[in-house]
């Protein structure tokens, strides 16, 4: 298998019996492998988690009602190791919904909760960075309400949680690996079929396996580091050289 | 820069008893948190070009009062009158009032994603609406006269105690305001700044700026200071002589 | 839901316990290697050795860039494979517990070794001055000044990477074991095997991994407070 095989396989995995294709789903997710299911779980995730991880972050600041479910949620998923939720997605899905669900869309689903609980916390220490001193003196200073928010208050939070939710984003993407306890043909487990399929020496494809997932955290730090160039000063906590 | 807090009141050019309104007015202010009585009727002004300094023990209410002055708190008996907006209890603090008071926190309270000309420049455009350039040579006037020239871009974290105090004398006075209020504004710096700050304070007094100043440093107050305020437990005597404040025990 | 089929009867209670044995067993030998190996290579950072503080860097980016799935996989089902081409004799059989024990211990221990790294970045270069002024020698300068204060600027940030090495116990899933040697998720589907019942088992496990990430909690916690006592040499 030529390396131009392997880097190909590597991105698309490998093609998929019509057999396992469930036609009650979307034909094009089911026959989705290599990186390209990685990213578009990875990315799914985060796109469904974020918000919910939004709603469970200020649900933690609101009436004790709200508050304890938000809480232990948070918490018992934060608890868990990505493998047992993927695995209770997977083994509690049918007996509870009665239909099969492709096991691309269970992962995803287990990692849109994962998700969710990080970035929750991510929000909560964008709220904590906004000190109420600063919205005092804002106010102050003849702000407006709609002023304040904007210029103070979300900037001071986004600046911080930005860097934060890149590293979520890259430590979604490299636990999507877990996936291939289910089945899942995402870039681990495609990894896995190459050096199994073919006498592939196993250290090339390693190799490359490392490029893939470290070059994408690589990408995030570059990127972190150019939007603290961009941004600086954005958590007040930060401070080492000012005396307080 | 600072035309409105000194109006050319100054007795010893007068002639003869000349009435000028206070810049600032409290009459009977009360504020109770449940049972207790924080404030219990304090009133107190303060003519243009003067300081009054307010001094007591902590929790007998000063920083009430200068949350109350200040817009952020409300109260529930008795009147602020303020540059000639009233403020009545219990009634929303005017809007118009909001900017027009320099605040000085004792935390500084600057905005950290800033840097030192922003922070002081902000409200100007903001707020003020003023065009950028006028607005940043504005900015780069008040740095300058709180000693910062060279540090206007920098960070608030890349400042010491006391040059981010400097930047929010700056951001407060850029306003023009009708009077300065300084919350403790020596308290969270490290011993050398403090030194400077109570120079920039002093020399501010000295140019007529109209100050309240809330400090618990005795010493600092009788030499800011041509009018005192004792708070104790909510009741509020004022006086033009110092030695009110040596009932203060300890500093 | 029943638990008392799948989860309170022997056999598979017994099963179910020794799998958490195992779960425990898993973490602290891997904590303890990771922060051998991390202290290790963090210590190779500030080497004068070029050569060695480049390698110190490549581990740290190898293994925080290479999630621990490939790794052990690799190490458990690859590298036996390999083994005779560059050694020319066969990789021992049964080996496959402390593979994973490695690849989990090598895959913590990049992440321990950067936070180590930044938790001596994070002591005031005065203190290695004022040690120095005193007259104290490298290794008690080391030993008692520096290191207790770097440790105590990272311990929550250590803690947090401890308790997620513990959840990585449950990677073993990816390998063959044999069932003596399965942690609790392991023993989970061992279960299910048997008995198709997969939910009661996997609460368990549940269960099971939440009690320990909130004990390892509430002992960082307690440890980070205790630390916050401690006084820095001279001024």
């Amino acid at each position: 298998m030529s390396a131009f095989e392997v880097v190909r396989r590597l991105l698309v995995g490998y093609p998929v019996p019509d057999e396992f294709v469930d036609p009650a789903y979307p034909e094009l997710l089911q026959r989705l492998g290599g990186l390209e299911l990685t990213l578009v779980v990875a990315a799914t995730s985060l796109l469904l988690g974020l918000p919910l991880g939004a709603l469970l972050a200020v649900g933690r600041q609101g009436p004790a009602l709200v508050r304890w479910p938000a809480v232990l949620f948070v918490e018992v998923v934060r608890g868990l190791p990505v493998m047992l939720l993927v695995l209770l997605f997977v083994h509690l899905s049918y007996p509870l919904l009665g239909v099969r669900v492709p096991v691309a869309l269970l992962g995803t689903a287990a990692f849109t909760l994962h998700a969710a609980s990080y970035a929750s916390e991510i929000f909560r220490s964008g709220f904590r960075a906004v000190g109420g001193g600063v919205v005092d003196a804002a106010r102050v200073l003849g702000l407006s309400r709609r002023q304040t928010l904007v210029h103070v208050e979300l900037s001071i939070a986004v600046r911080t949680m930005l860097p934060a939710f890149l590293g979520l984003l890259i430590t979604v993407f490299k636990d999507t690996s877990v996936l291939i306890v289910v089945g899942a043909a995402e870039l681990t487990c495609t990894a896995r079929q190459i050096t199994v399929s073919q006498p592939v020496n196993m250290l090339p494809v390693l190799f490359l396996l490392l490029l893939m997932y470290g070059g994408s955290a690589a990408l995030a730090s570059l990127l972190v580091a150019r939007l603290e160039r961009r941004w600086p000063g954005a958590d007040p906590r930060n401070d080492t050289k000012g005396l307080p | 820069m600072t035309a409105a807090c000194s109006r050319s009141s100054s007795s010893s050019t007068s002639r003869g008893p000349i009435v000028v309104e206070p810049v600032l007015e409290a009459r009977g202010i009360t504020r109770r948190y449940g049972a207790r009585t924080v404030l219990d009727g304090v009133s107190f002004e303060i003519p243009a070009g003067t300081v009054l300094a307010l001094c007591g023990a902590s929790g007998a209410g000063k920083t009430t009062a200068v949350r109350i002055v200040a817009g952020l708190l409300g109260f529930d008996a008795g009147e602020l009158a303020v540059g000639g907006f009233r403020v009545g209890a219990g009634r929303p603090y005017p809007r118009g009032l909001f900017g027009r008071i320099g605040v000085v926190f004792q935390e500084y309270n600057l905005f950290p994603h800033q840097r030192a000309l922003e922070n002081v420049r902000f409200a100007l455009r903001h707020v003020r609406k003023m065009e950028r350039d006028e607005a940043t040579e504005h900015a780069r006037a008040e740095l300058a006269r709180v000693g910062l020239a060279d540090e206007a871009g920098r960070l608030p974290s890349e400042l010491s105690s006391g040059e981010r105090q400097r930047v929010a004398i700056a951001r407060a006075l850029a306003l023009d305001p009708y009077l300065l209020l300084l919350d403790e504004p020596t308290s969270s710096l490290d011993p050398a700044a403090v030194r400077g700050i109570e120079r920039l304070i002093l020399q501010l007094a000295e140019s007529g700026t109209t100050m309240l100043l809330v400090s618990h440093n005795v010493g600092f107050a009788r030499r800011a200071a041509q009018r005192f305020g004792l708070l104790d437990a909510g009741r509020l005597e004022v006086s033009d002589d110092a030695r009110l404040l040596d009932r203060l025990a300890g500093d | 839901m029943d638990f008392g089929r799948t989860v309170l009867s022997e056999p598979y209670l017994g099963w179910l316990l020794a799998g958490t044995g195992m779960t425990i067993a898993i973490s602290l030998v891997t904590s303890l290697l990771a922060l051998a190996i991390g202290s290790f290579v963090s210590g190779l950072r500030t080497s004068g050795s070029r050569l060695l503080r480049g390698l110190a860097i490549l581990h740290v980016q190898t293994f925080r860039n290479l999630p621990p799935v490939p790794l052990v996989l690799f190490l458990v089902l690859g590298l036996p494979g390999a083994w005779p081409q560059v050694f020319g004799h066969d990789f021992p059989k049964g080996m496959e517990l402390q593979l994973l024990l490695a690849g989990l211990s090598l895959n913590t221990s990049g992440y321990v070794a950067e936070i180590l790294r930044s938790g001596l970045r994070g002591v005031p270069p005065s203190q290695w001055d004022s040690c120095r002024a005193l007259g104290l020698s490298p290794v008690t300068t080391r030993l008692r000044v520096i290191y207790p204060q770097a440790l105590r600027v990272c311990l929550p940030a250590l803690g947090t990477r401890l308790i997620h090495n513990t959840k990585n116990s449950t990677i073993a899933l990816v390998i063959p074991l044999s069932s003596g040697s399965m942690e609790v998720l392991g023993q989970a589907g061992r279960i299910a095997g048997e008995s198709f019942a997969w939910a009661e088992p996997l609460v368990f496990a549940a269960l099971v991994h939440l009690s320990l990430a909130f004990a390892l909690s509430a002992l960082v916690n307690a440890a980070a407070r205790r630390a916050q006592g401690k006084v820095a040499v001279a001024r």
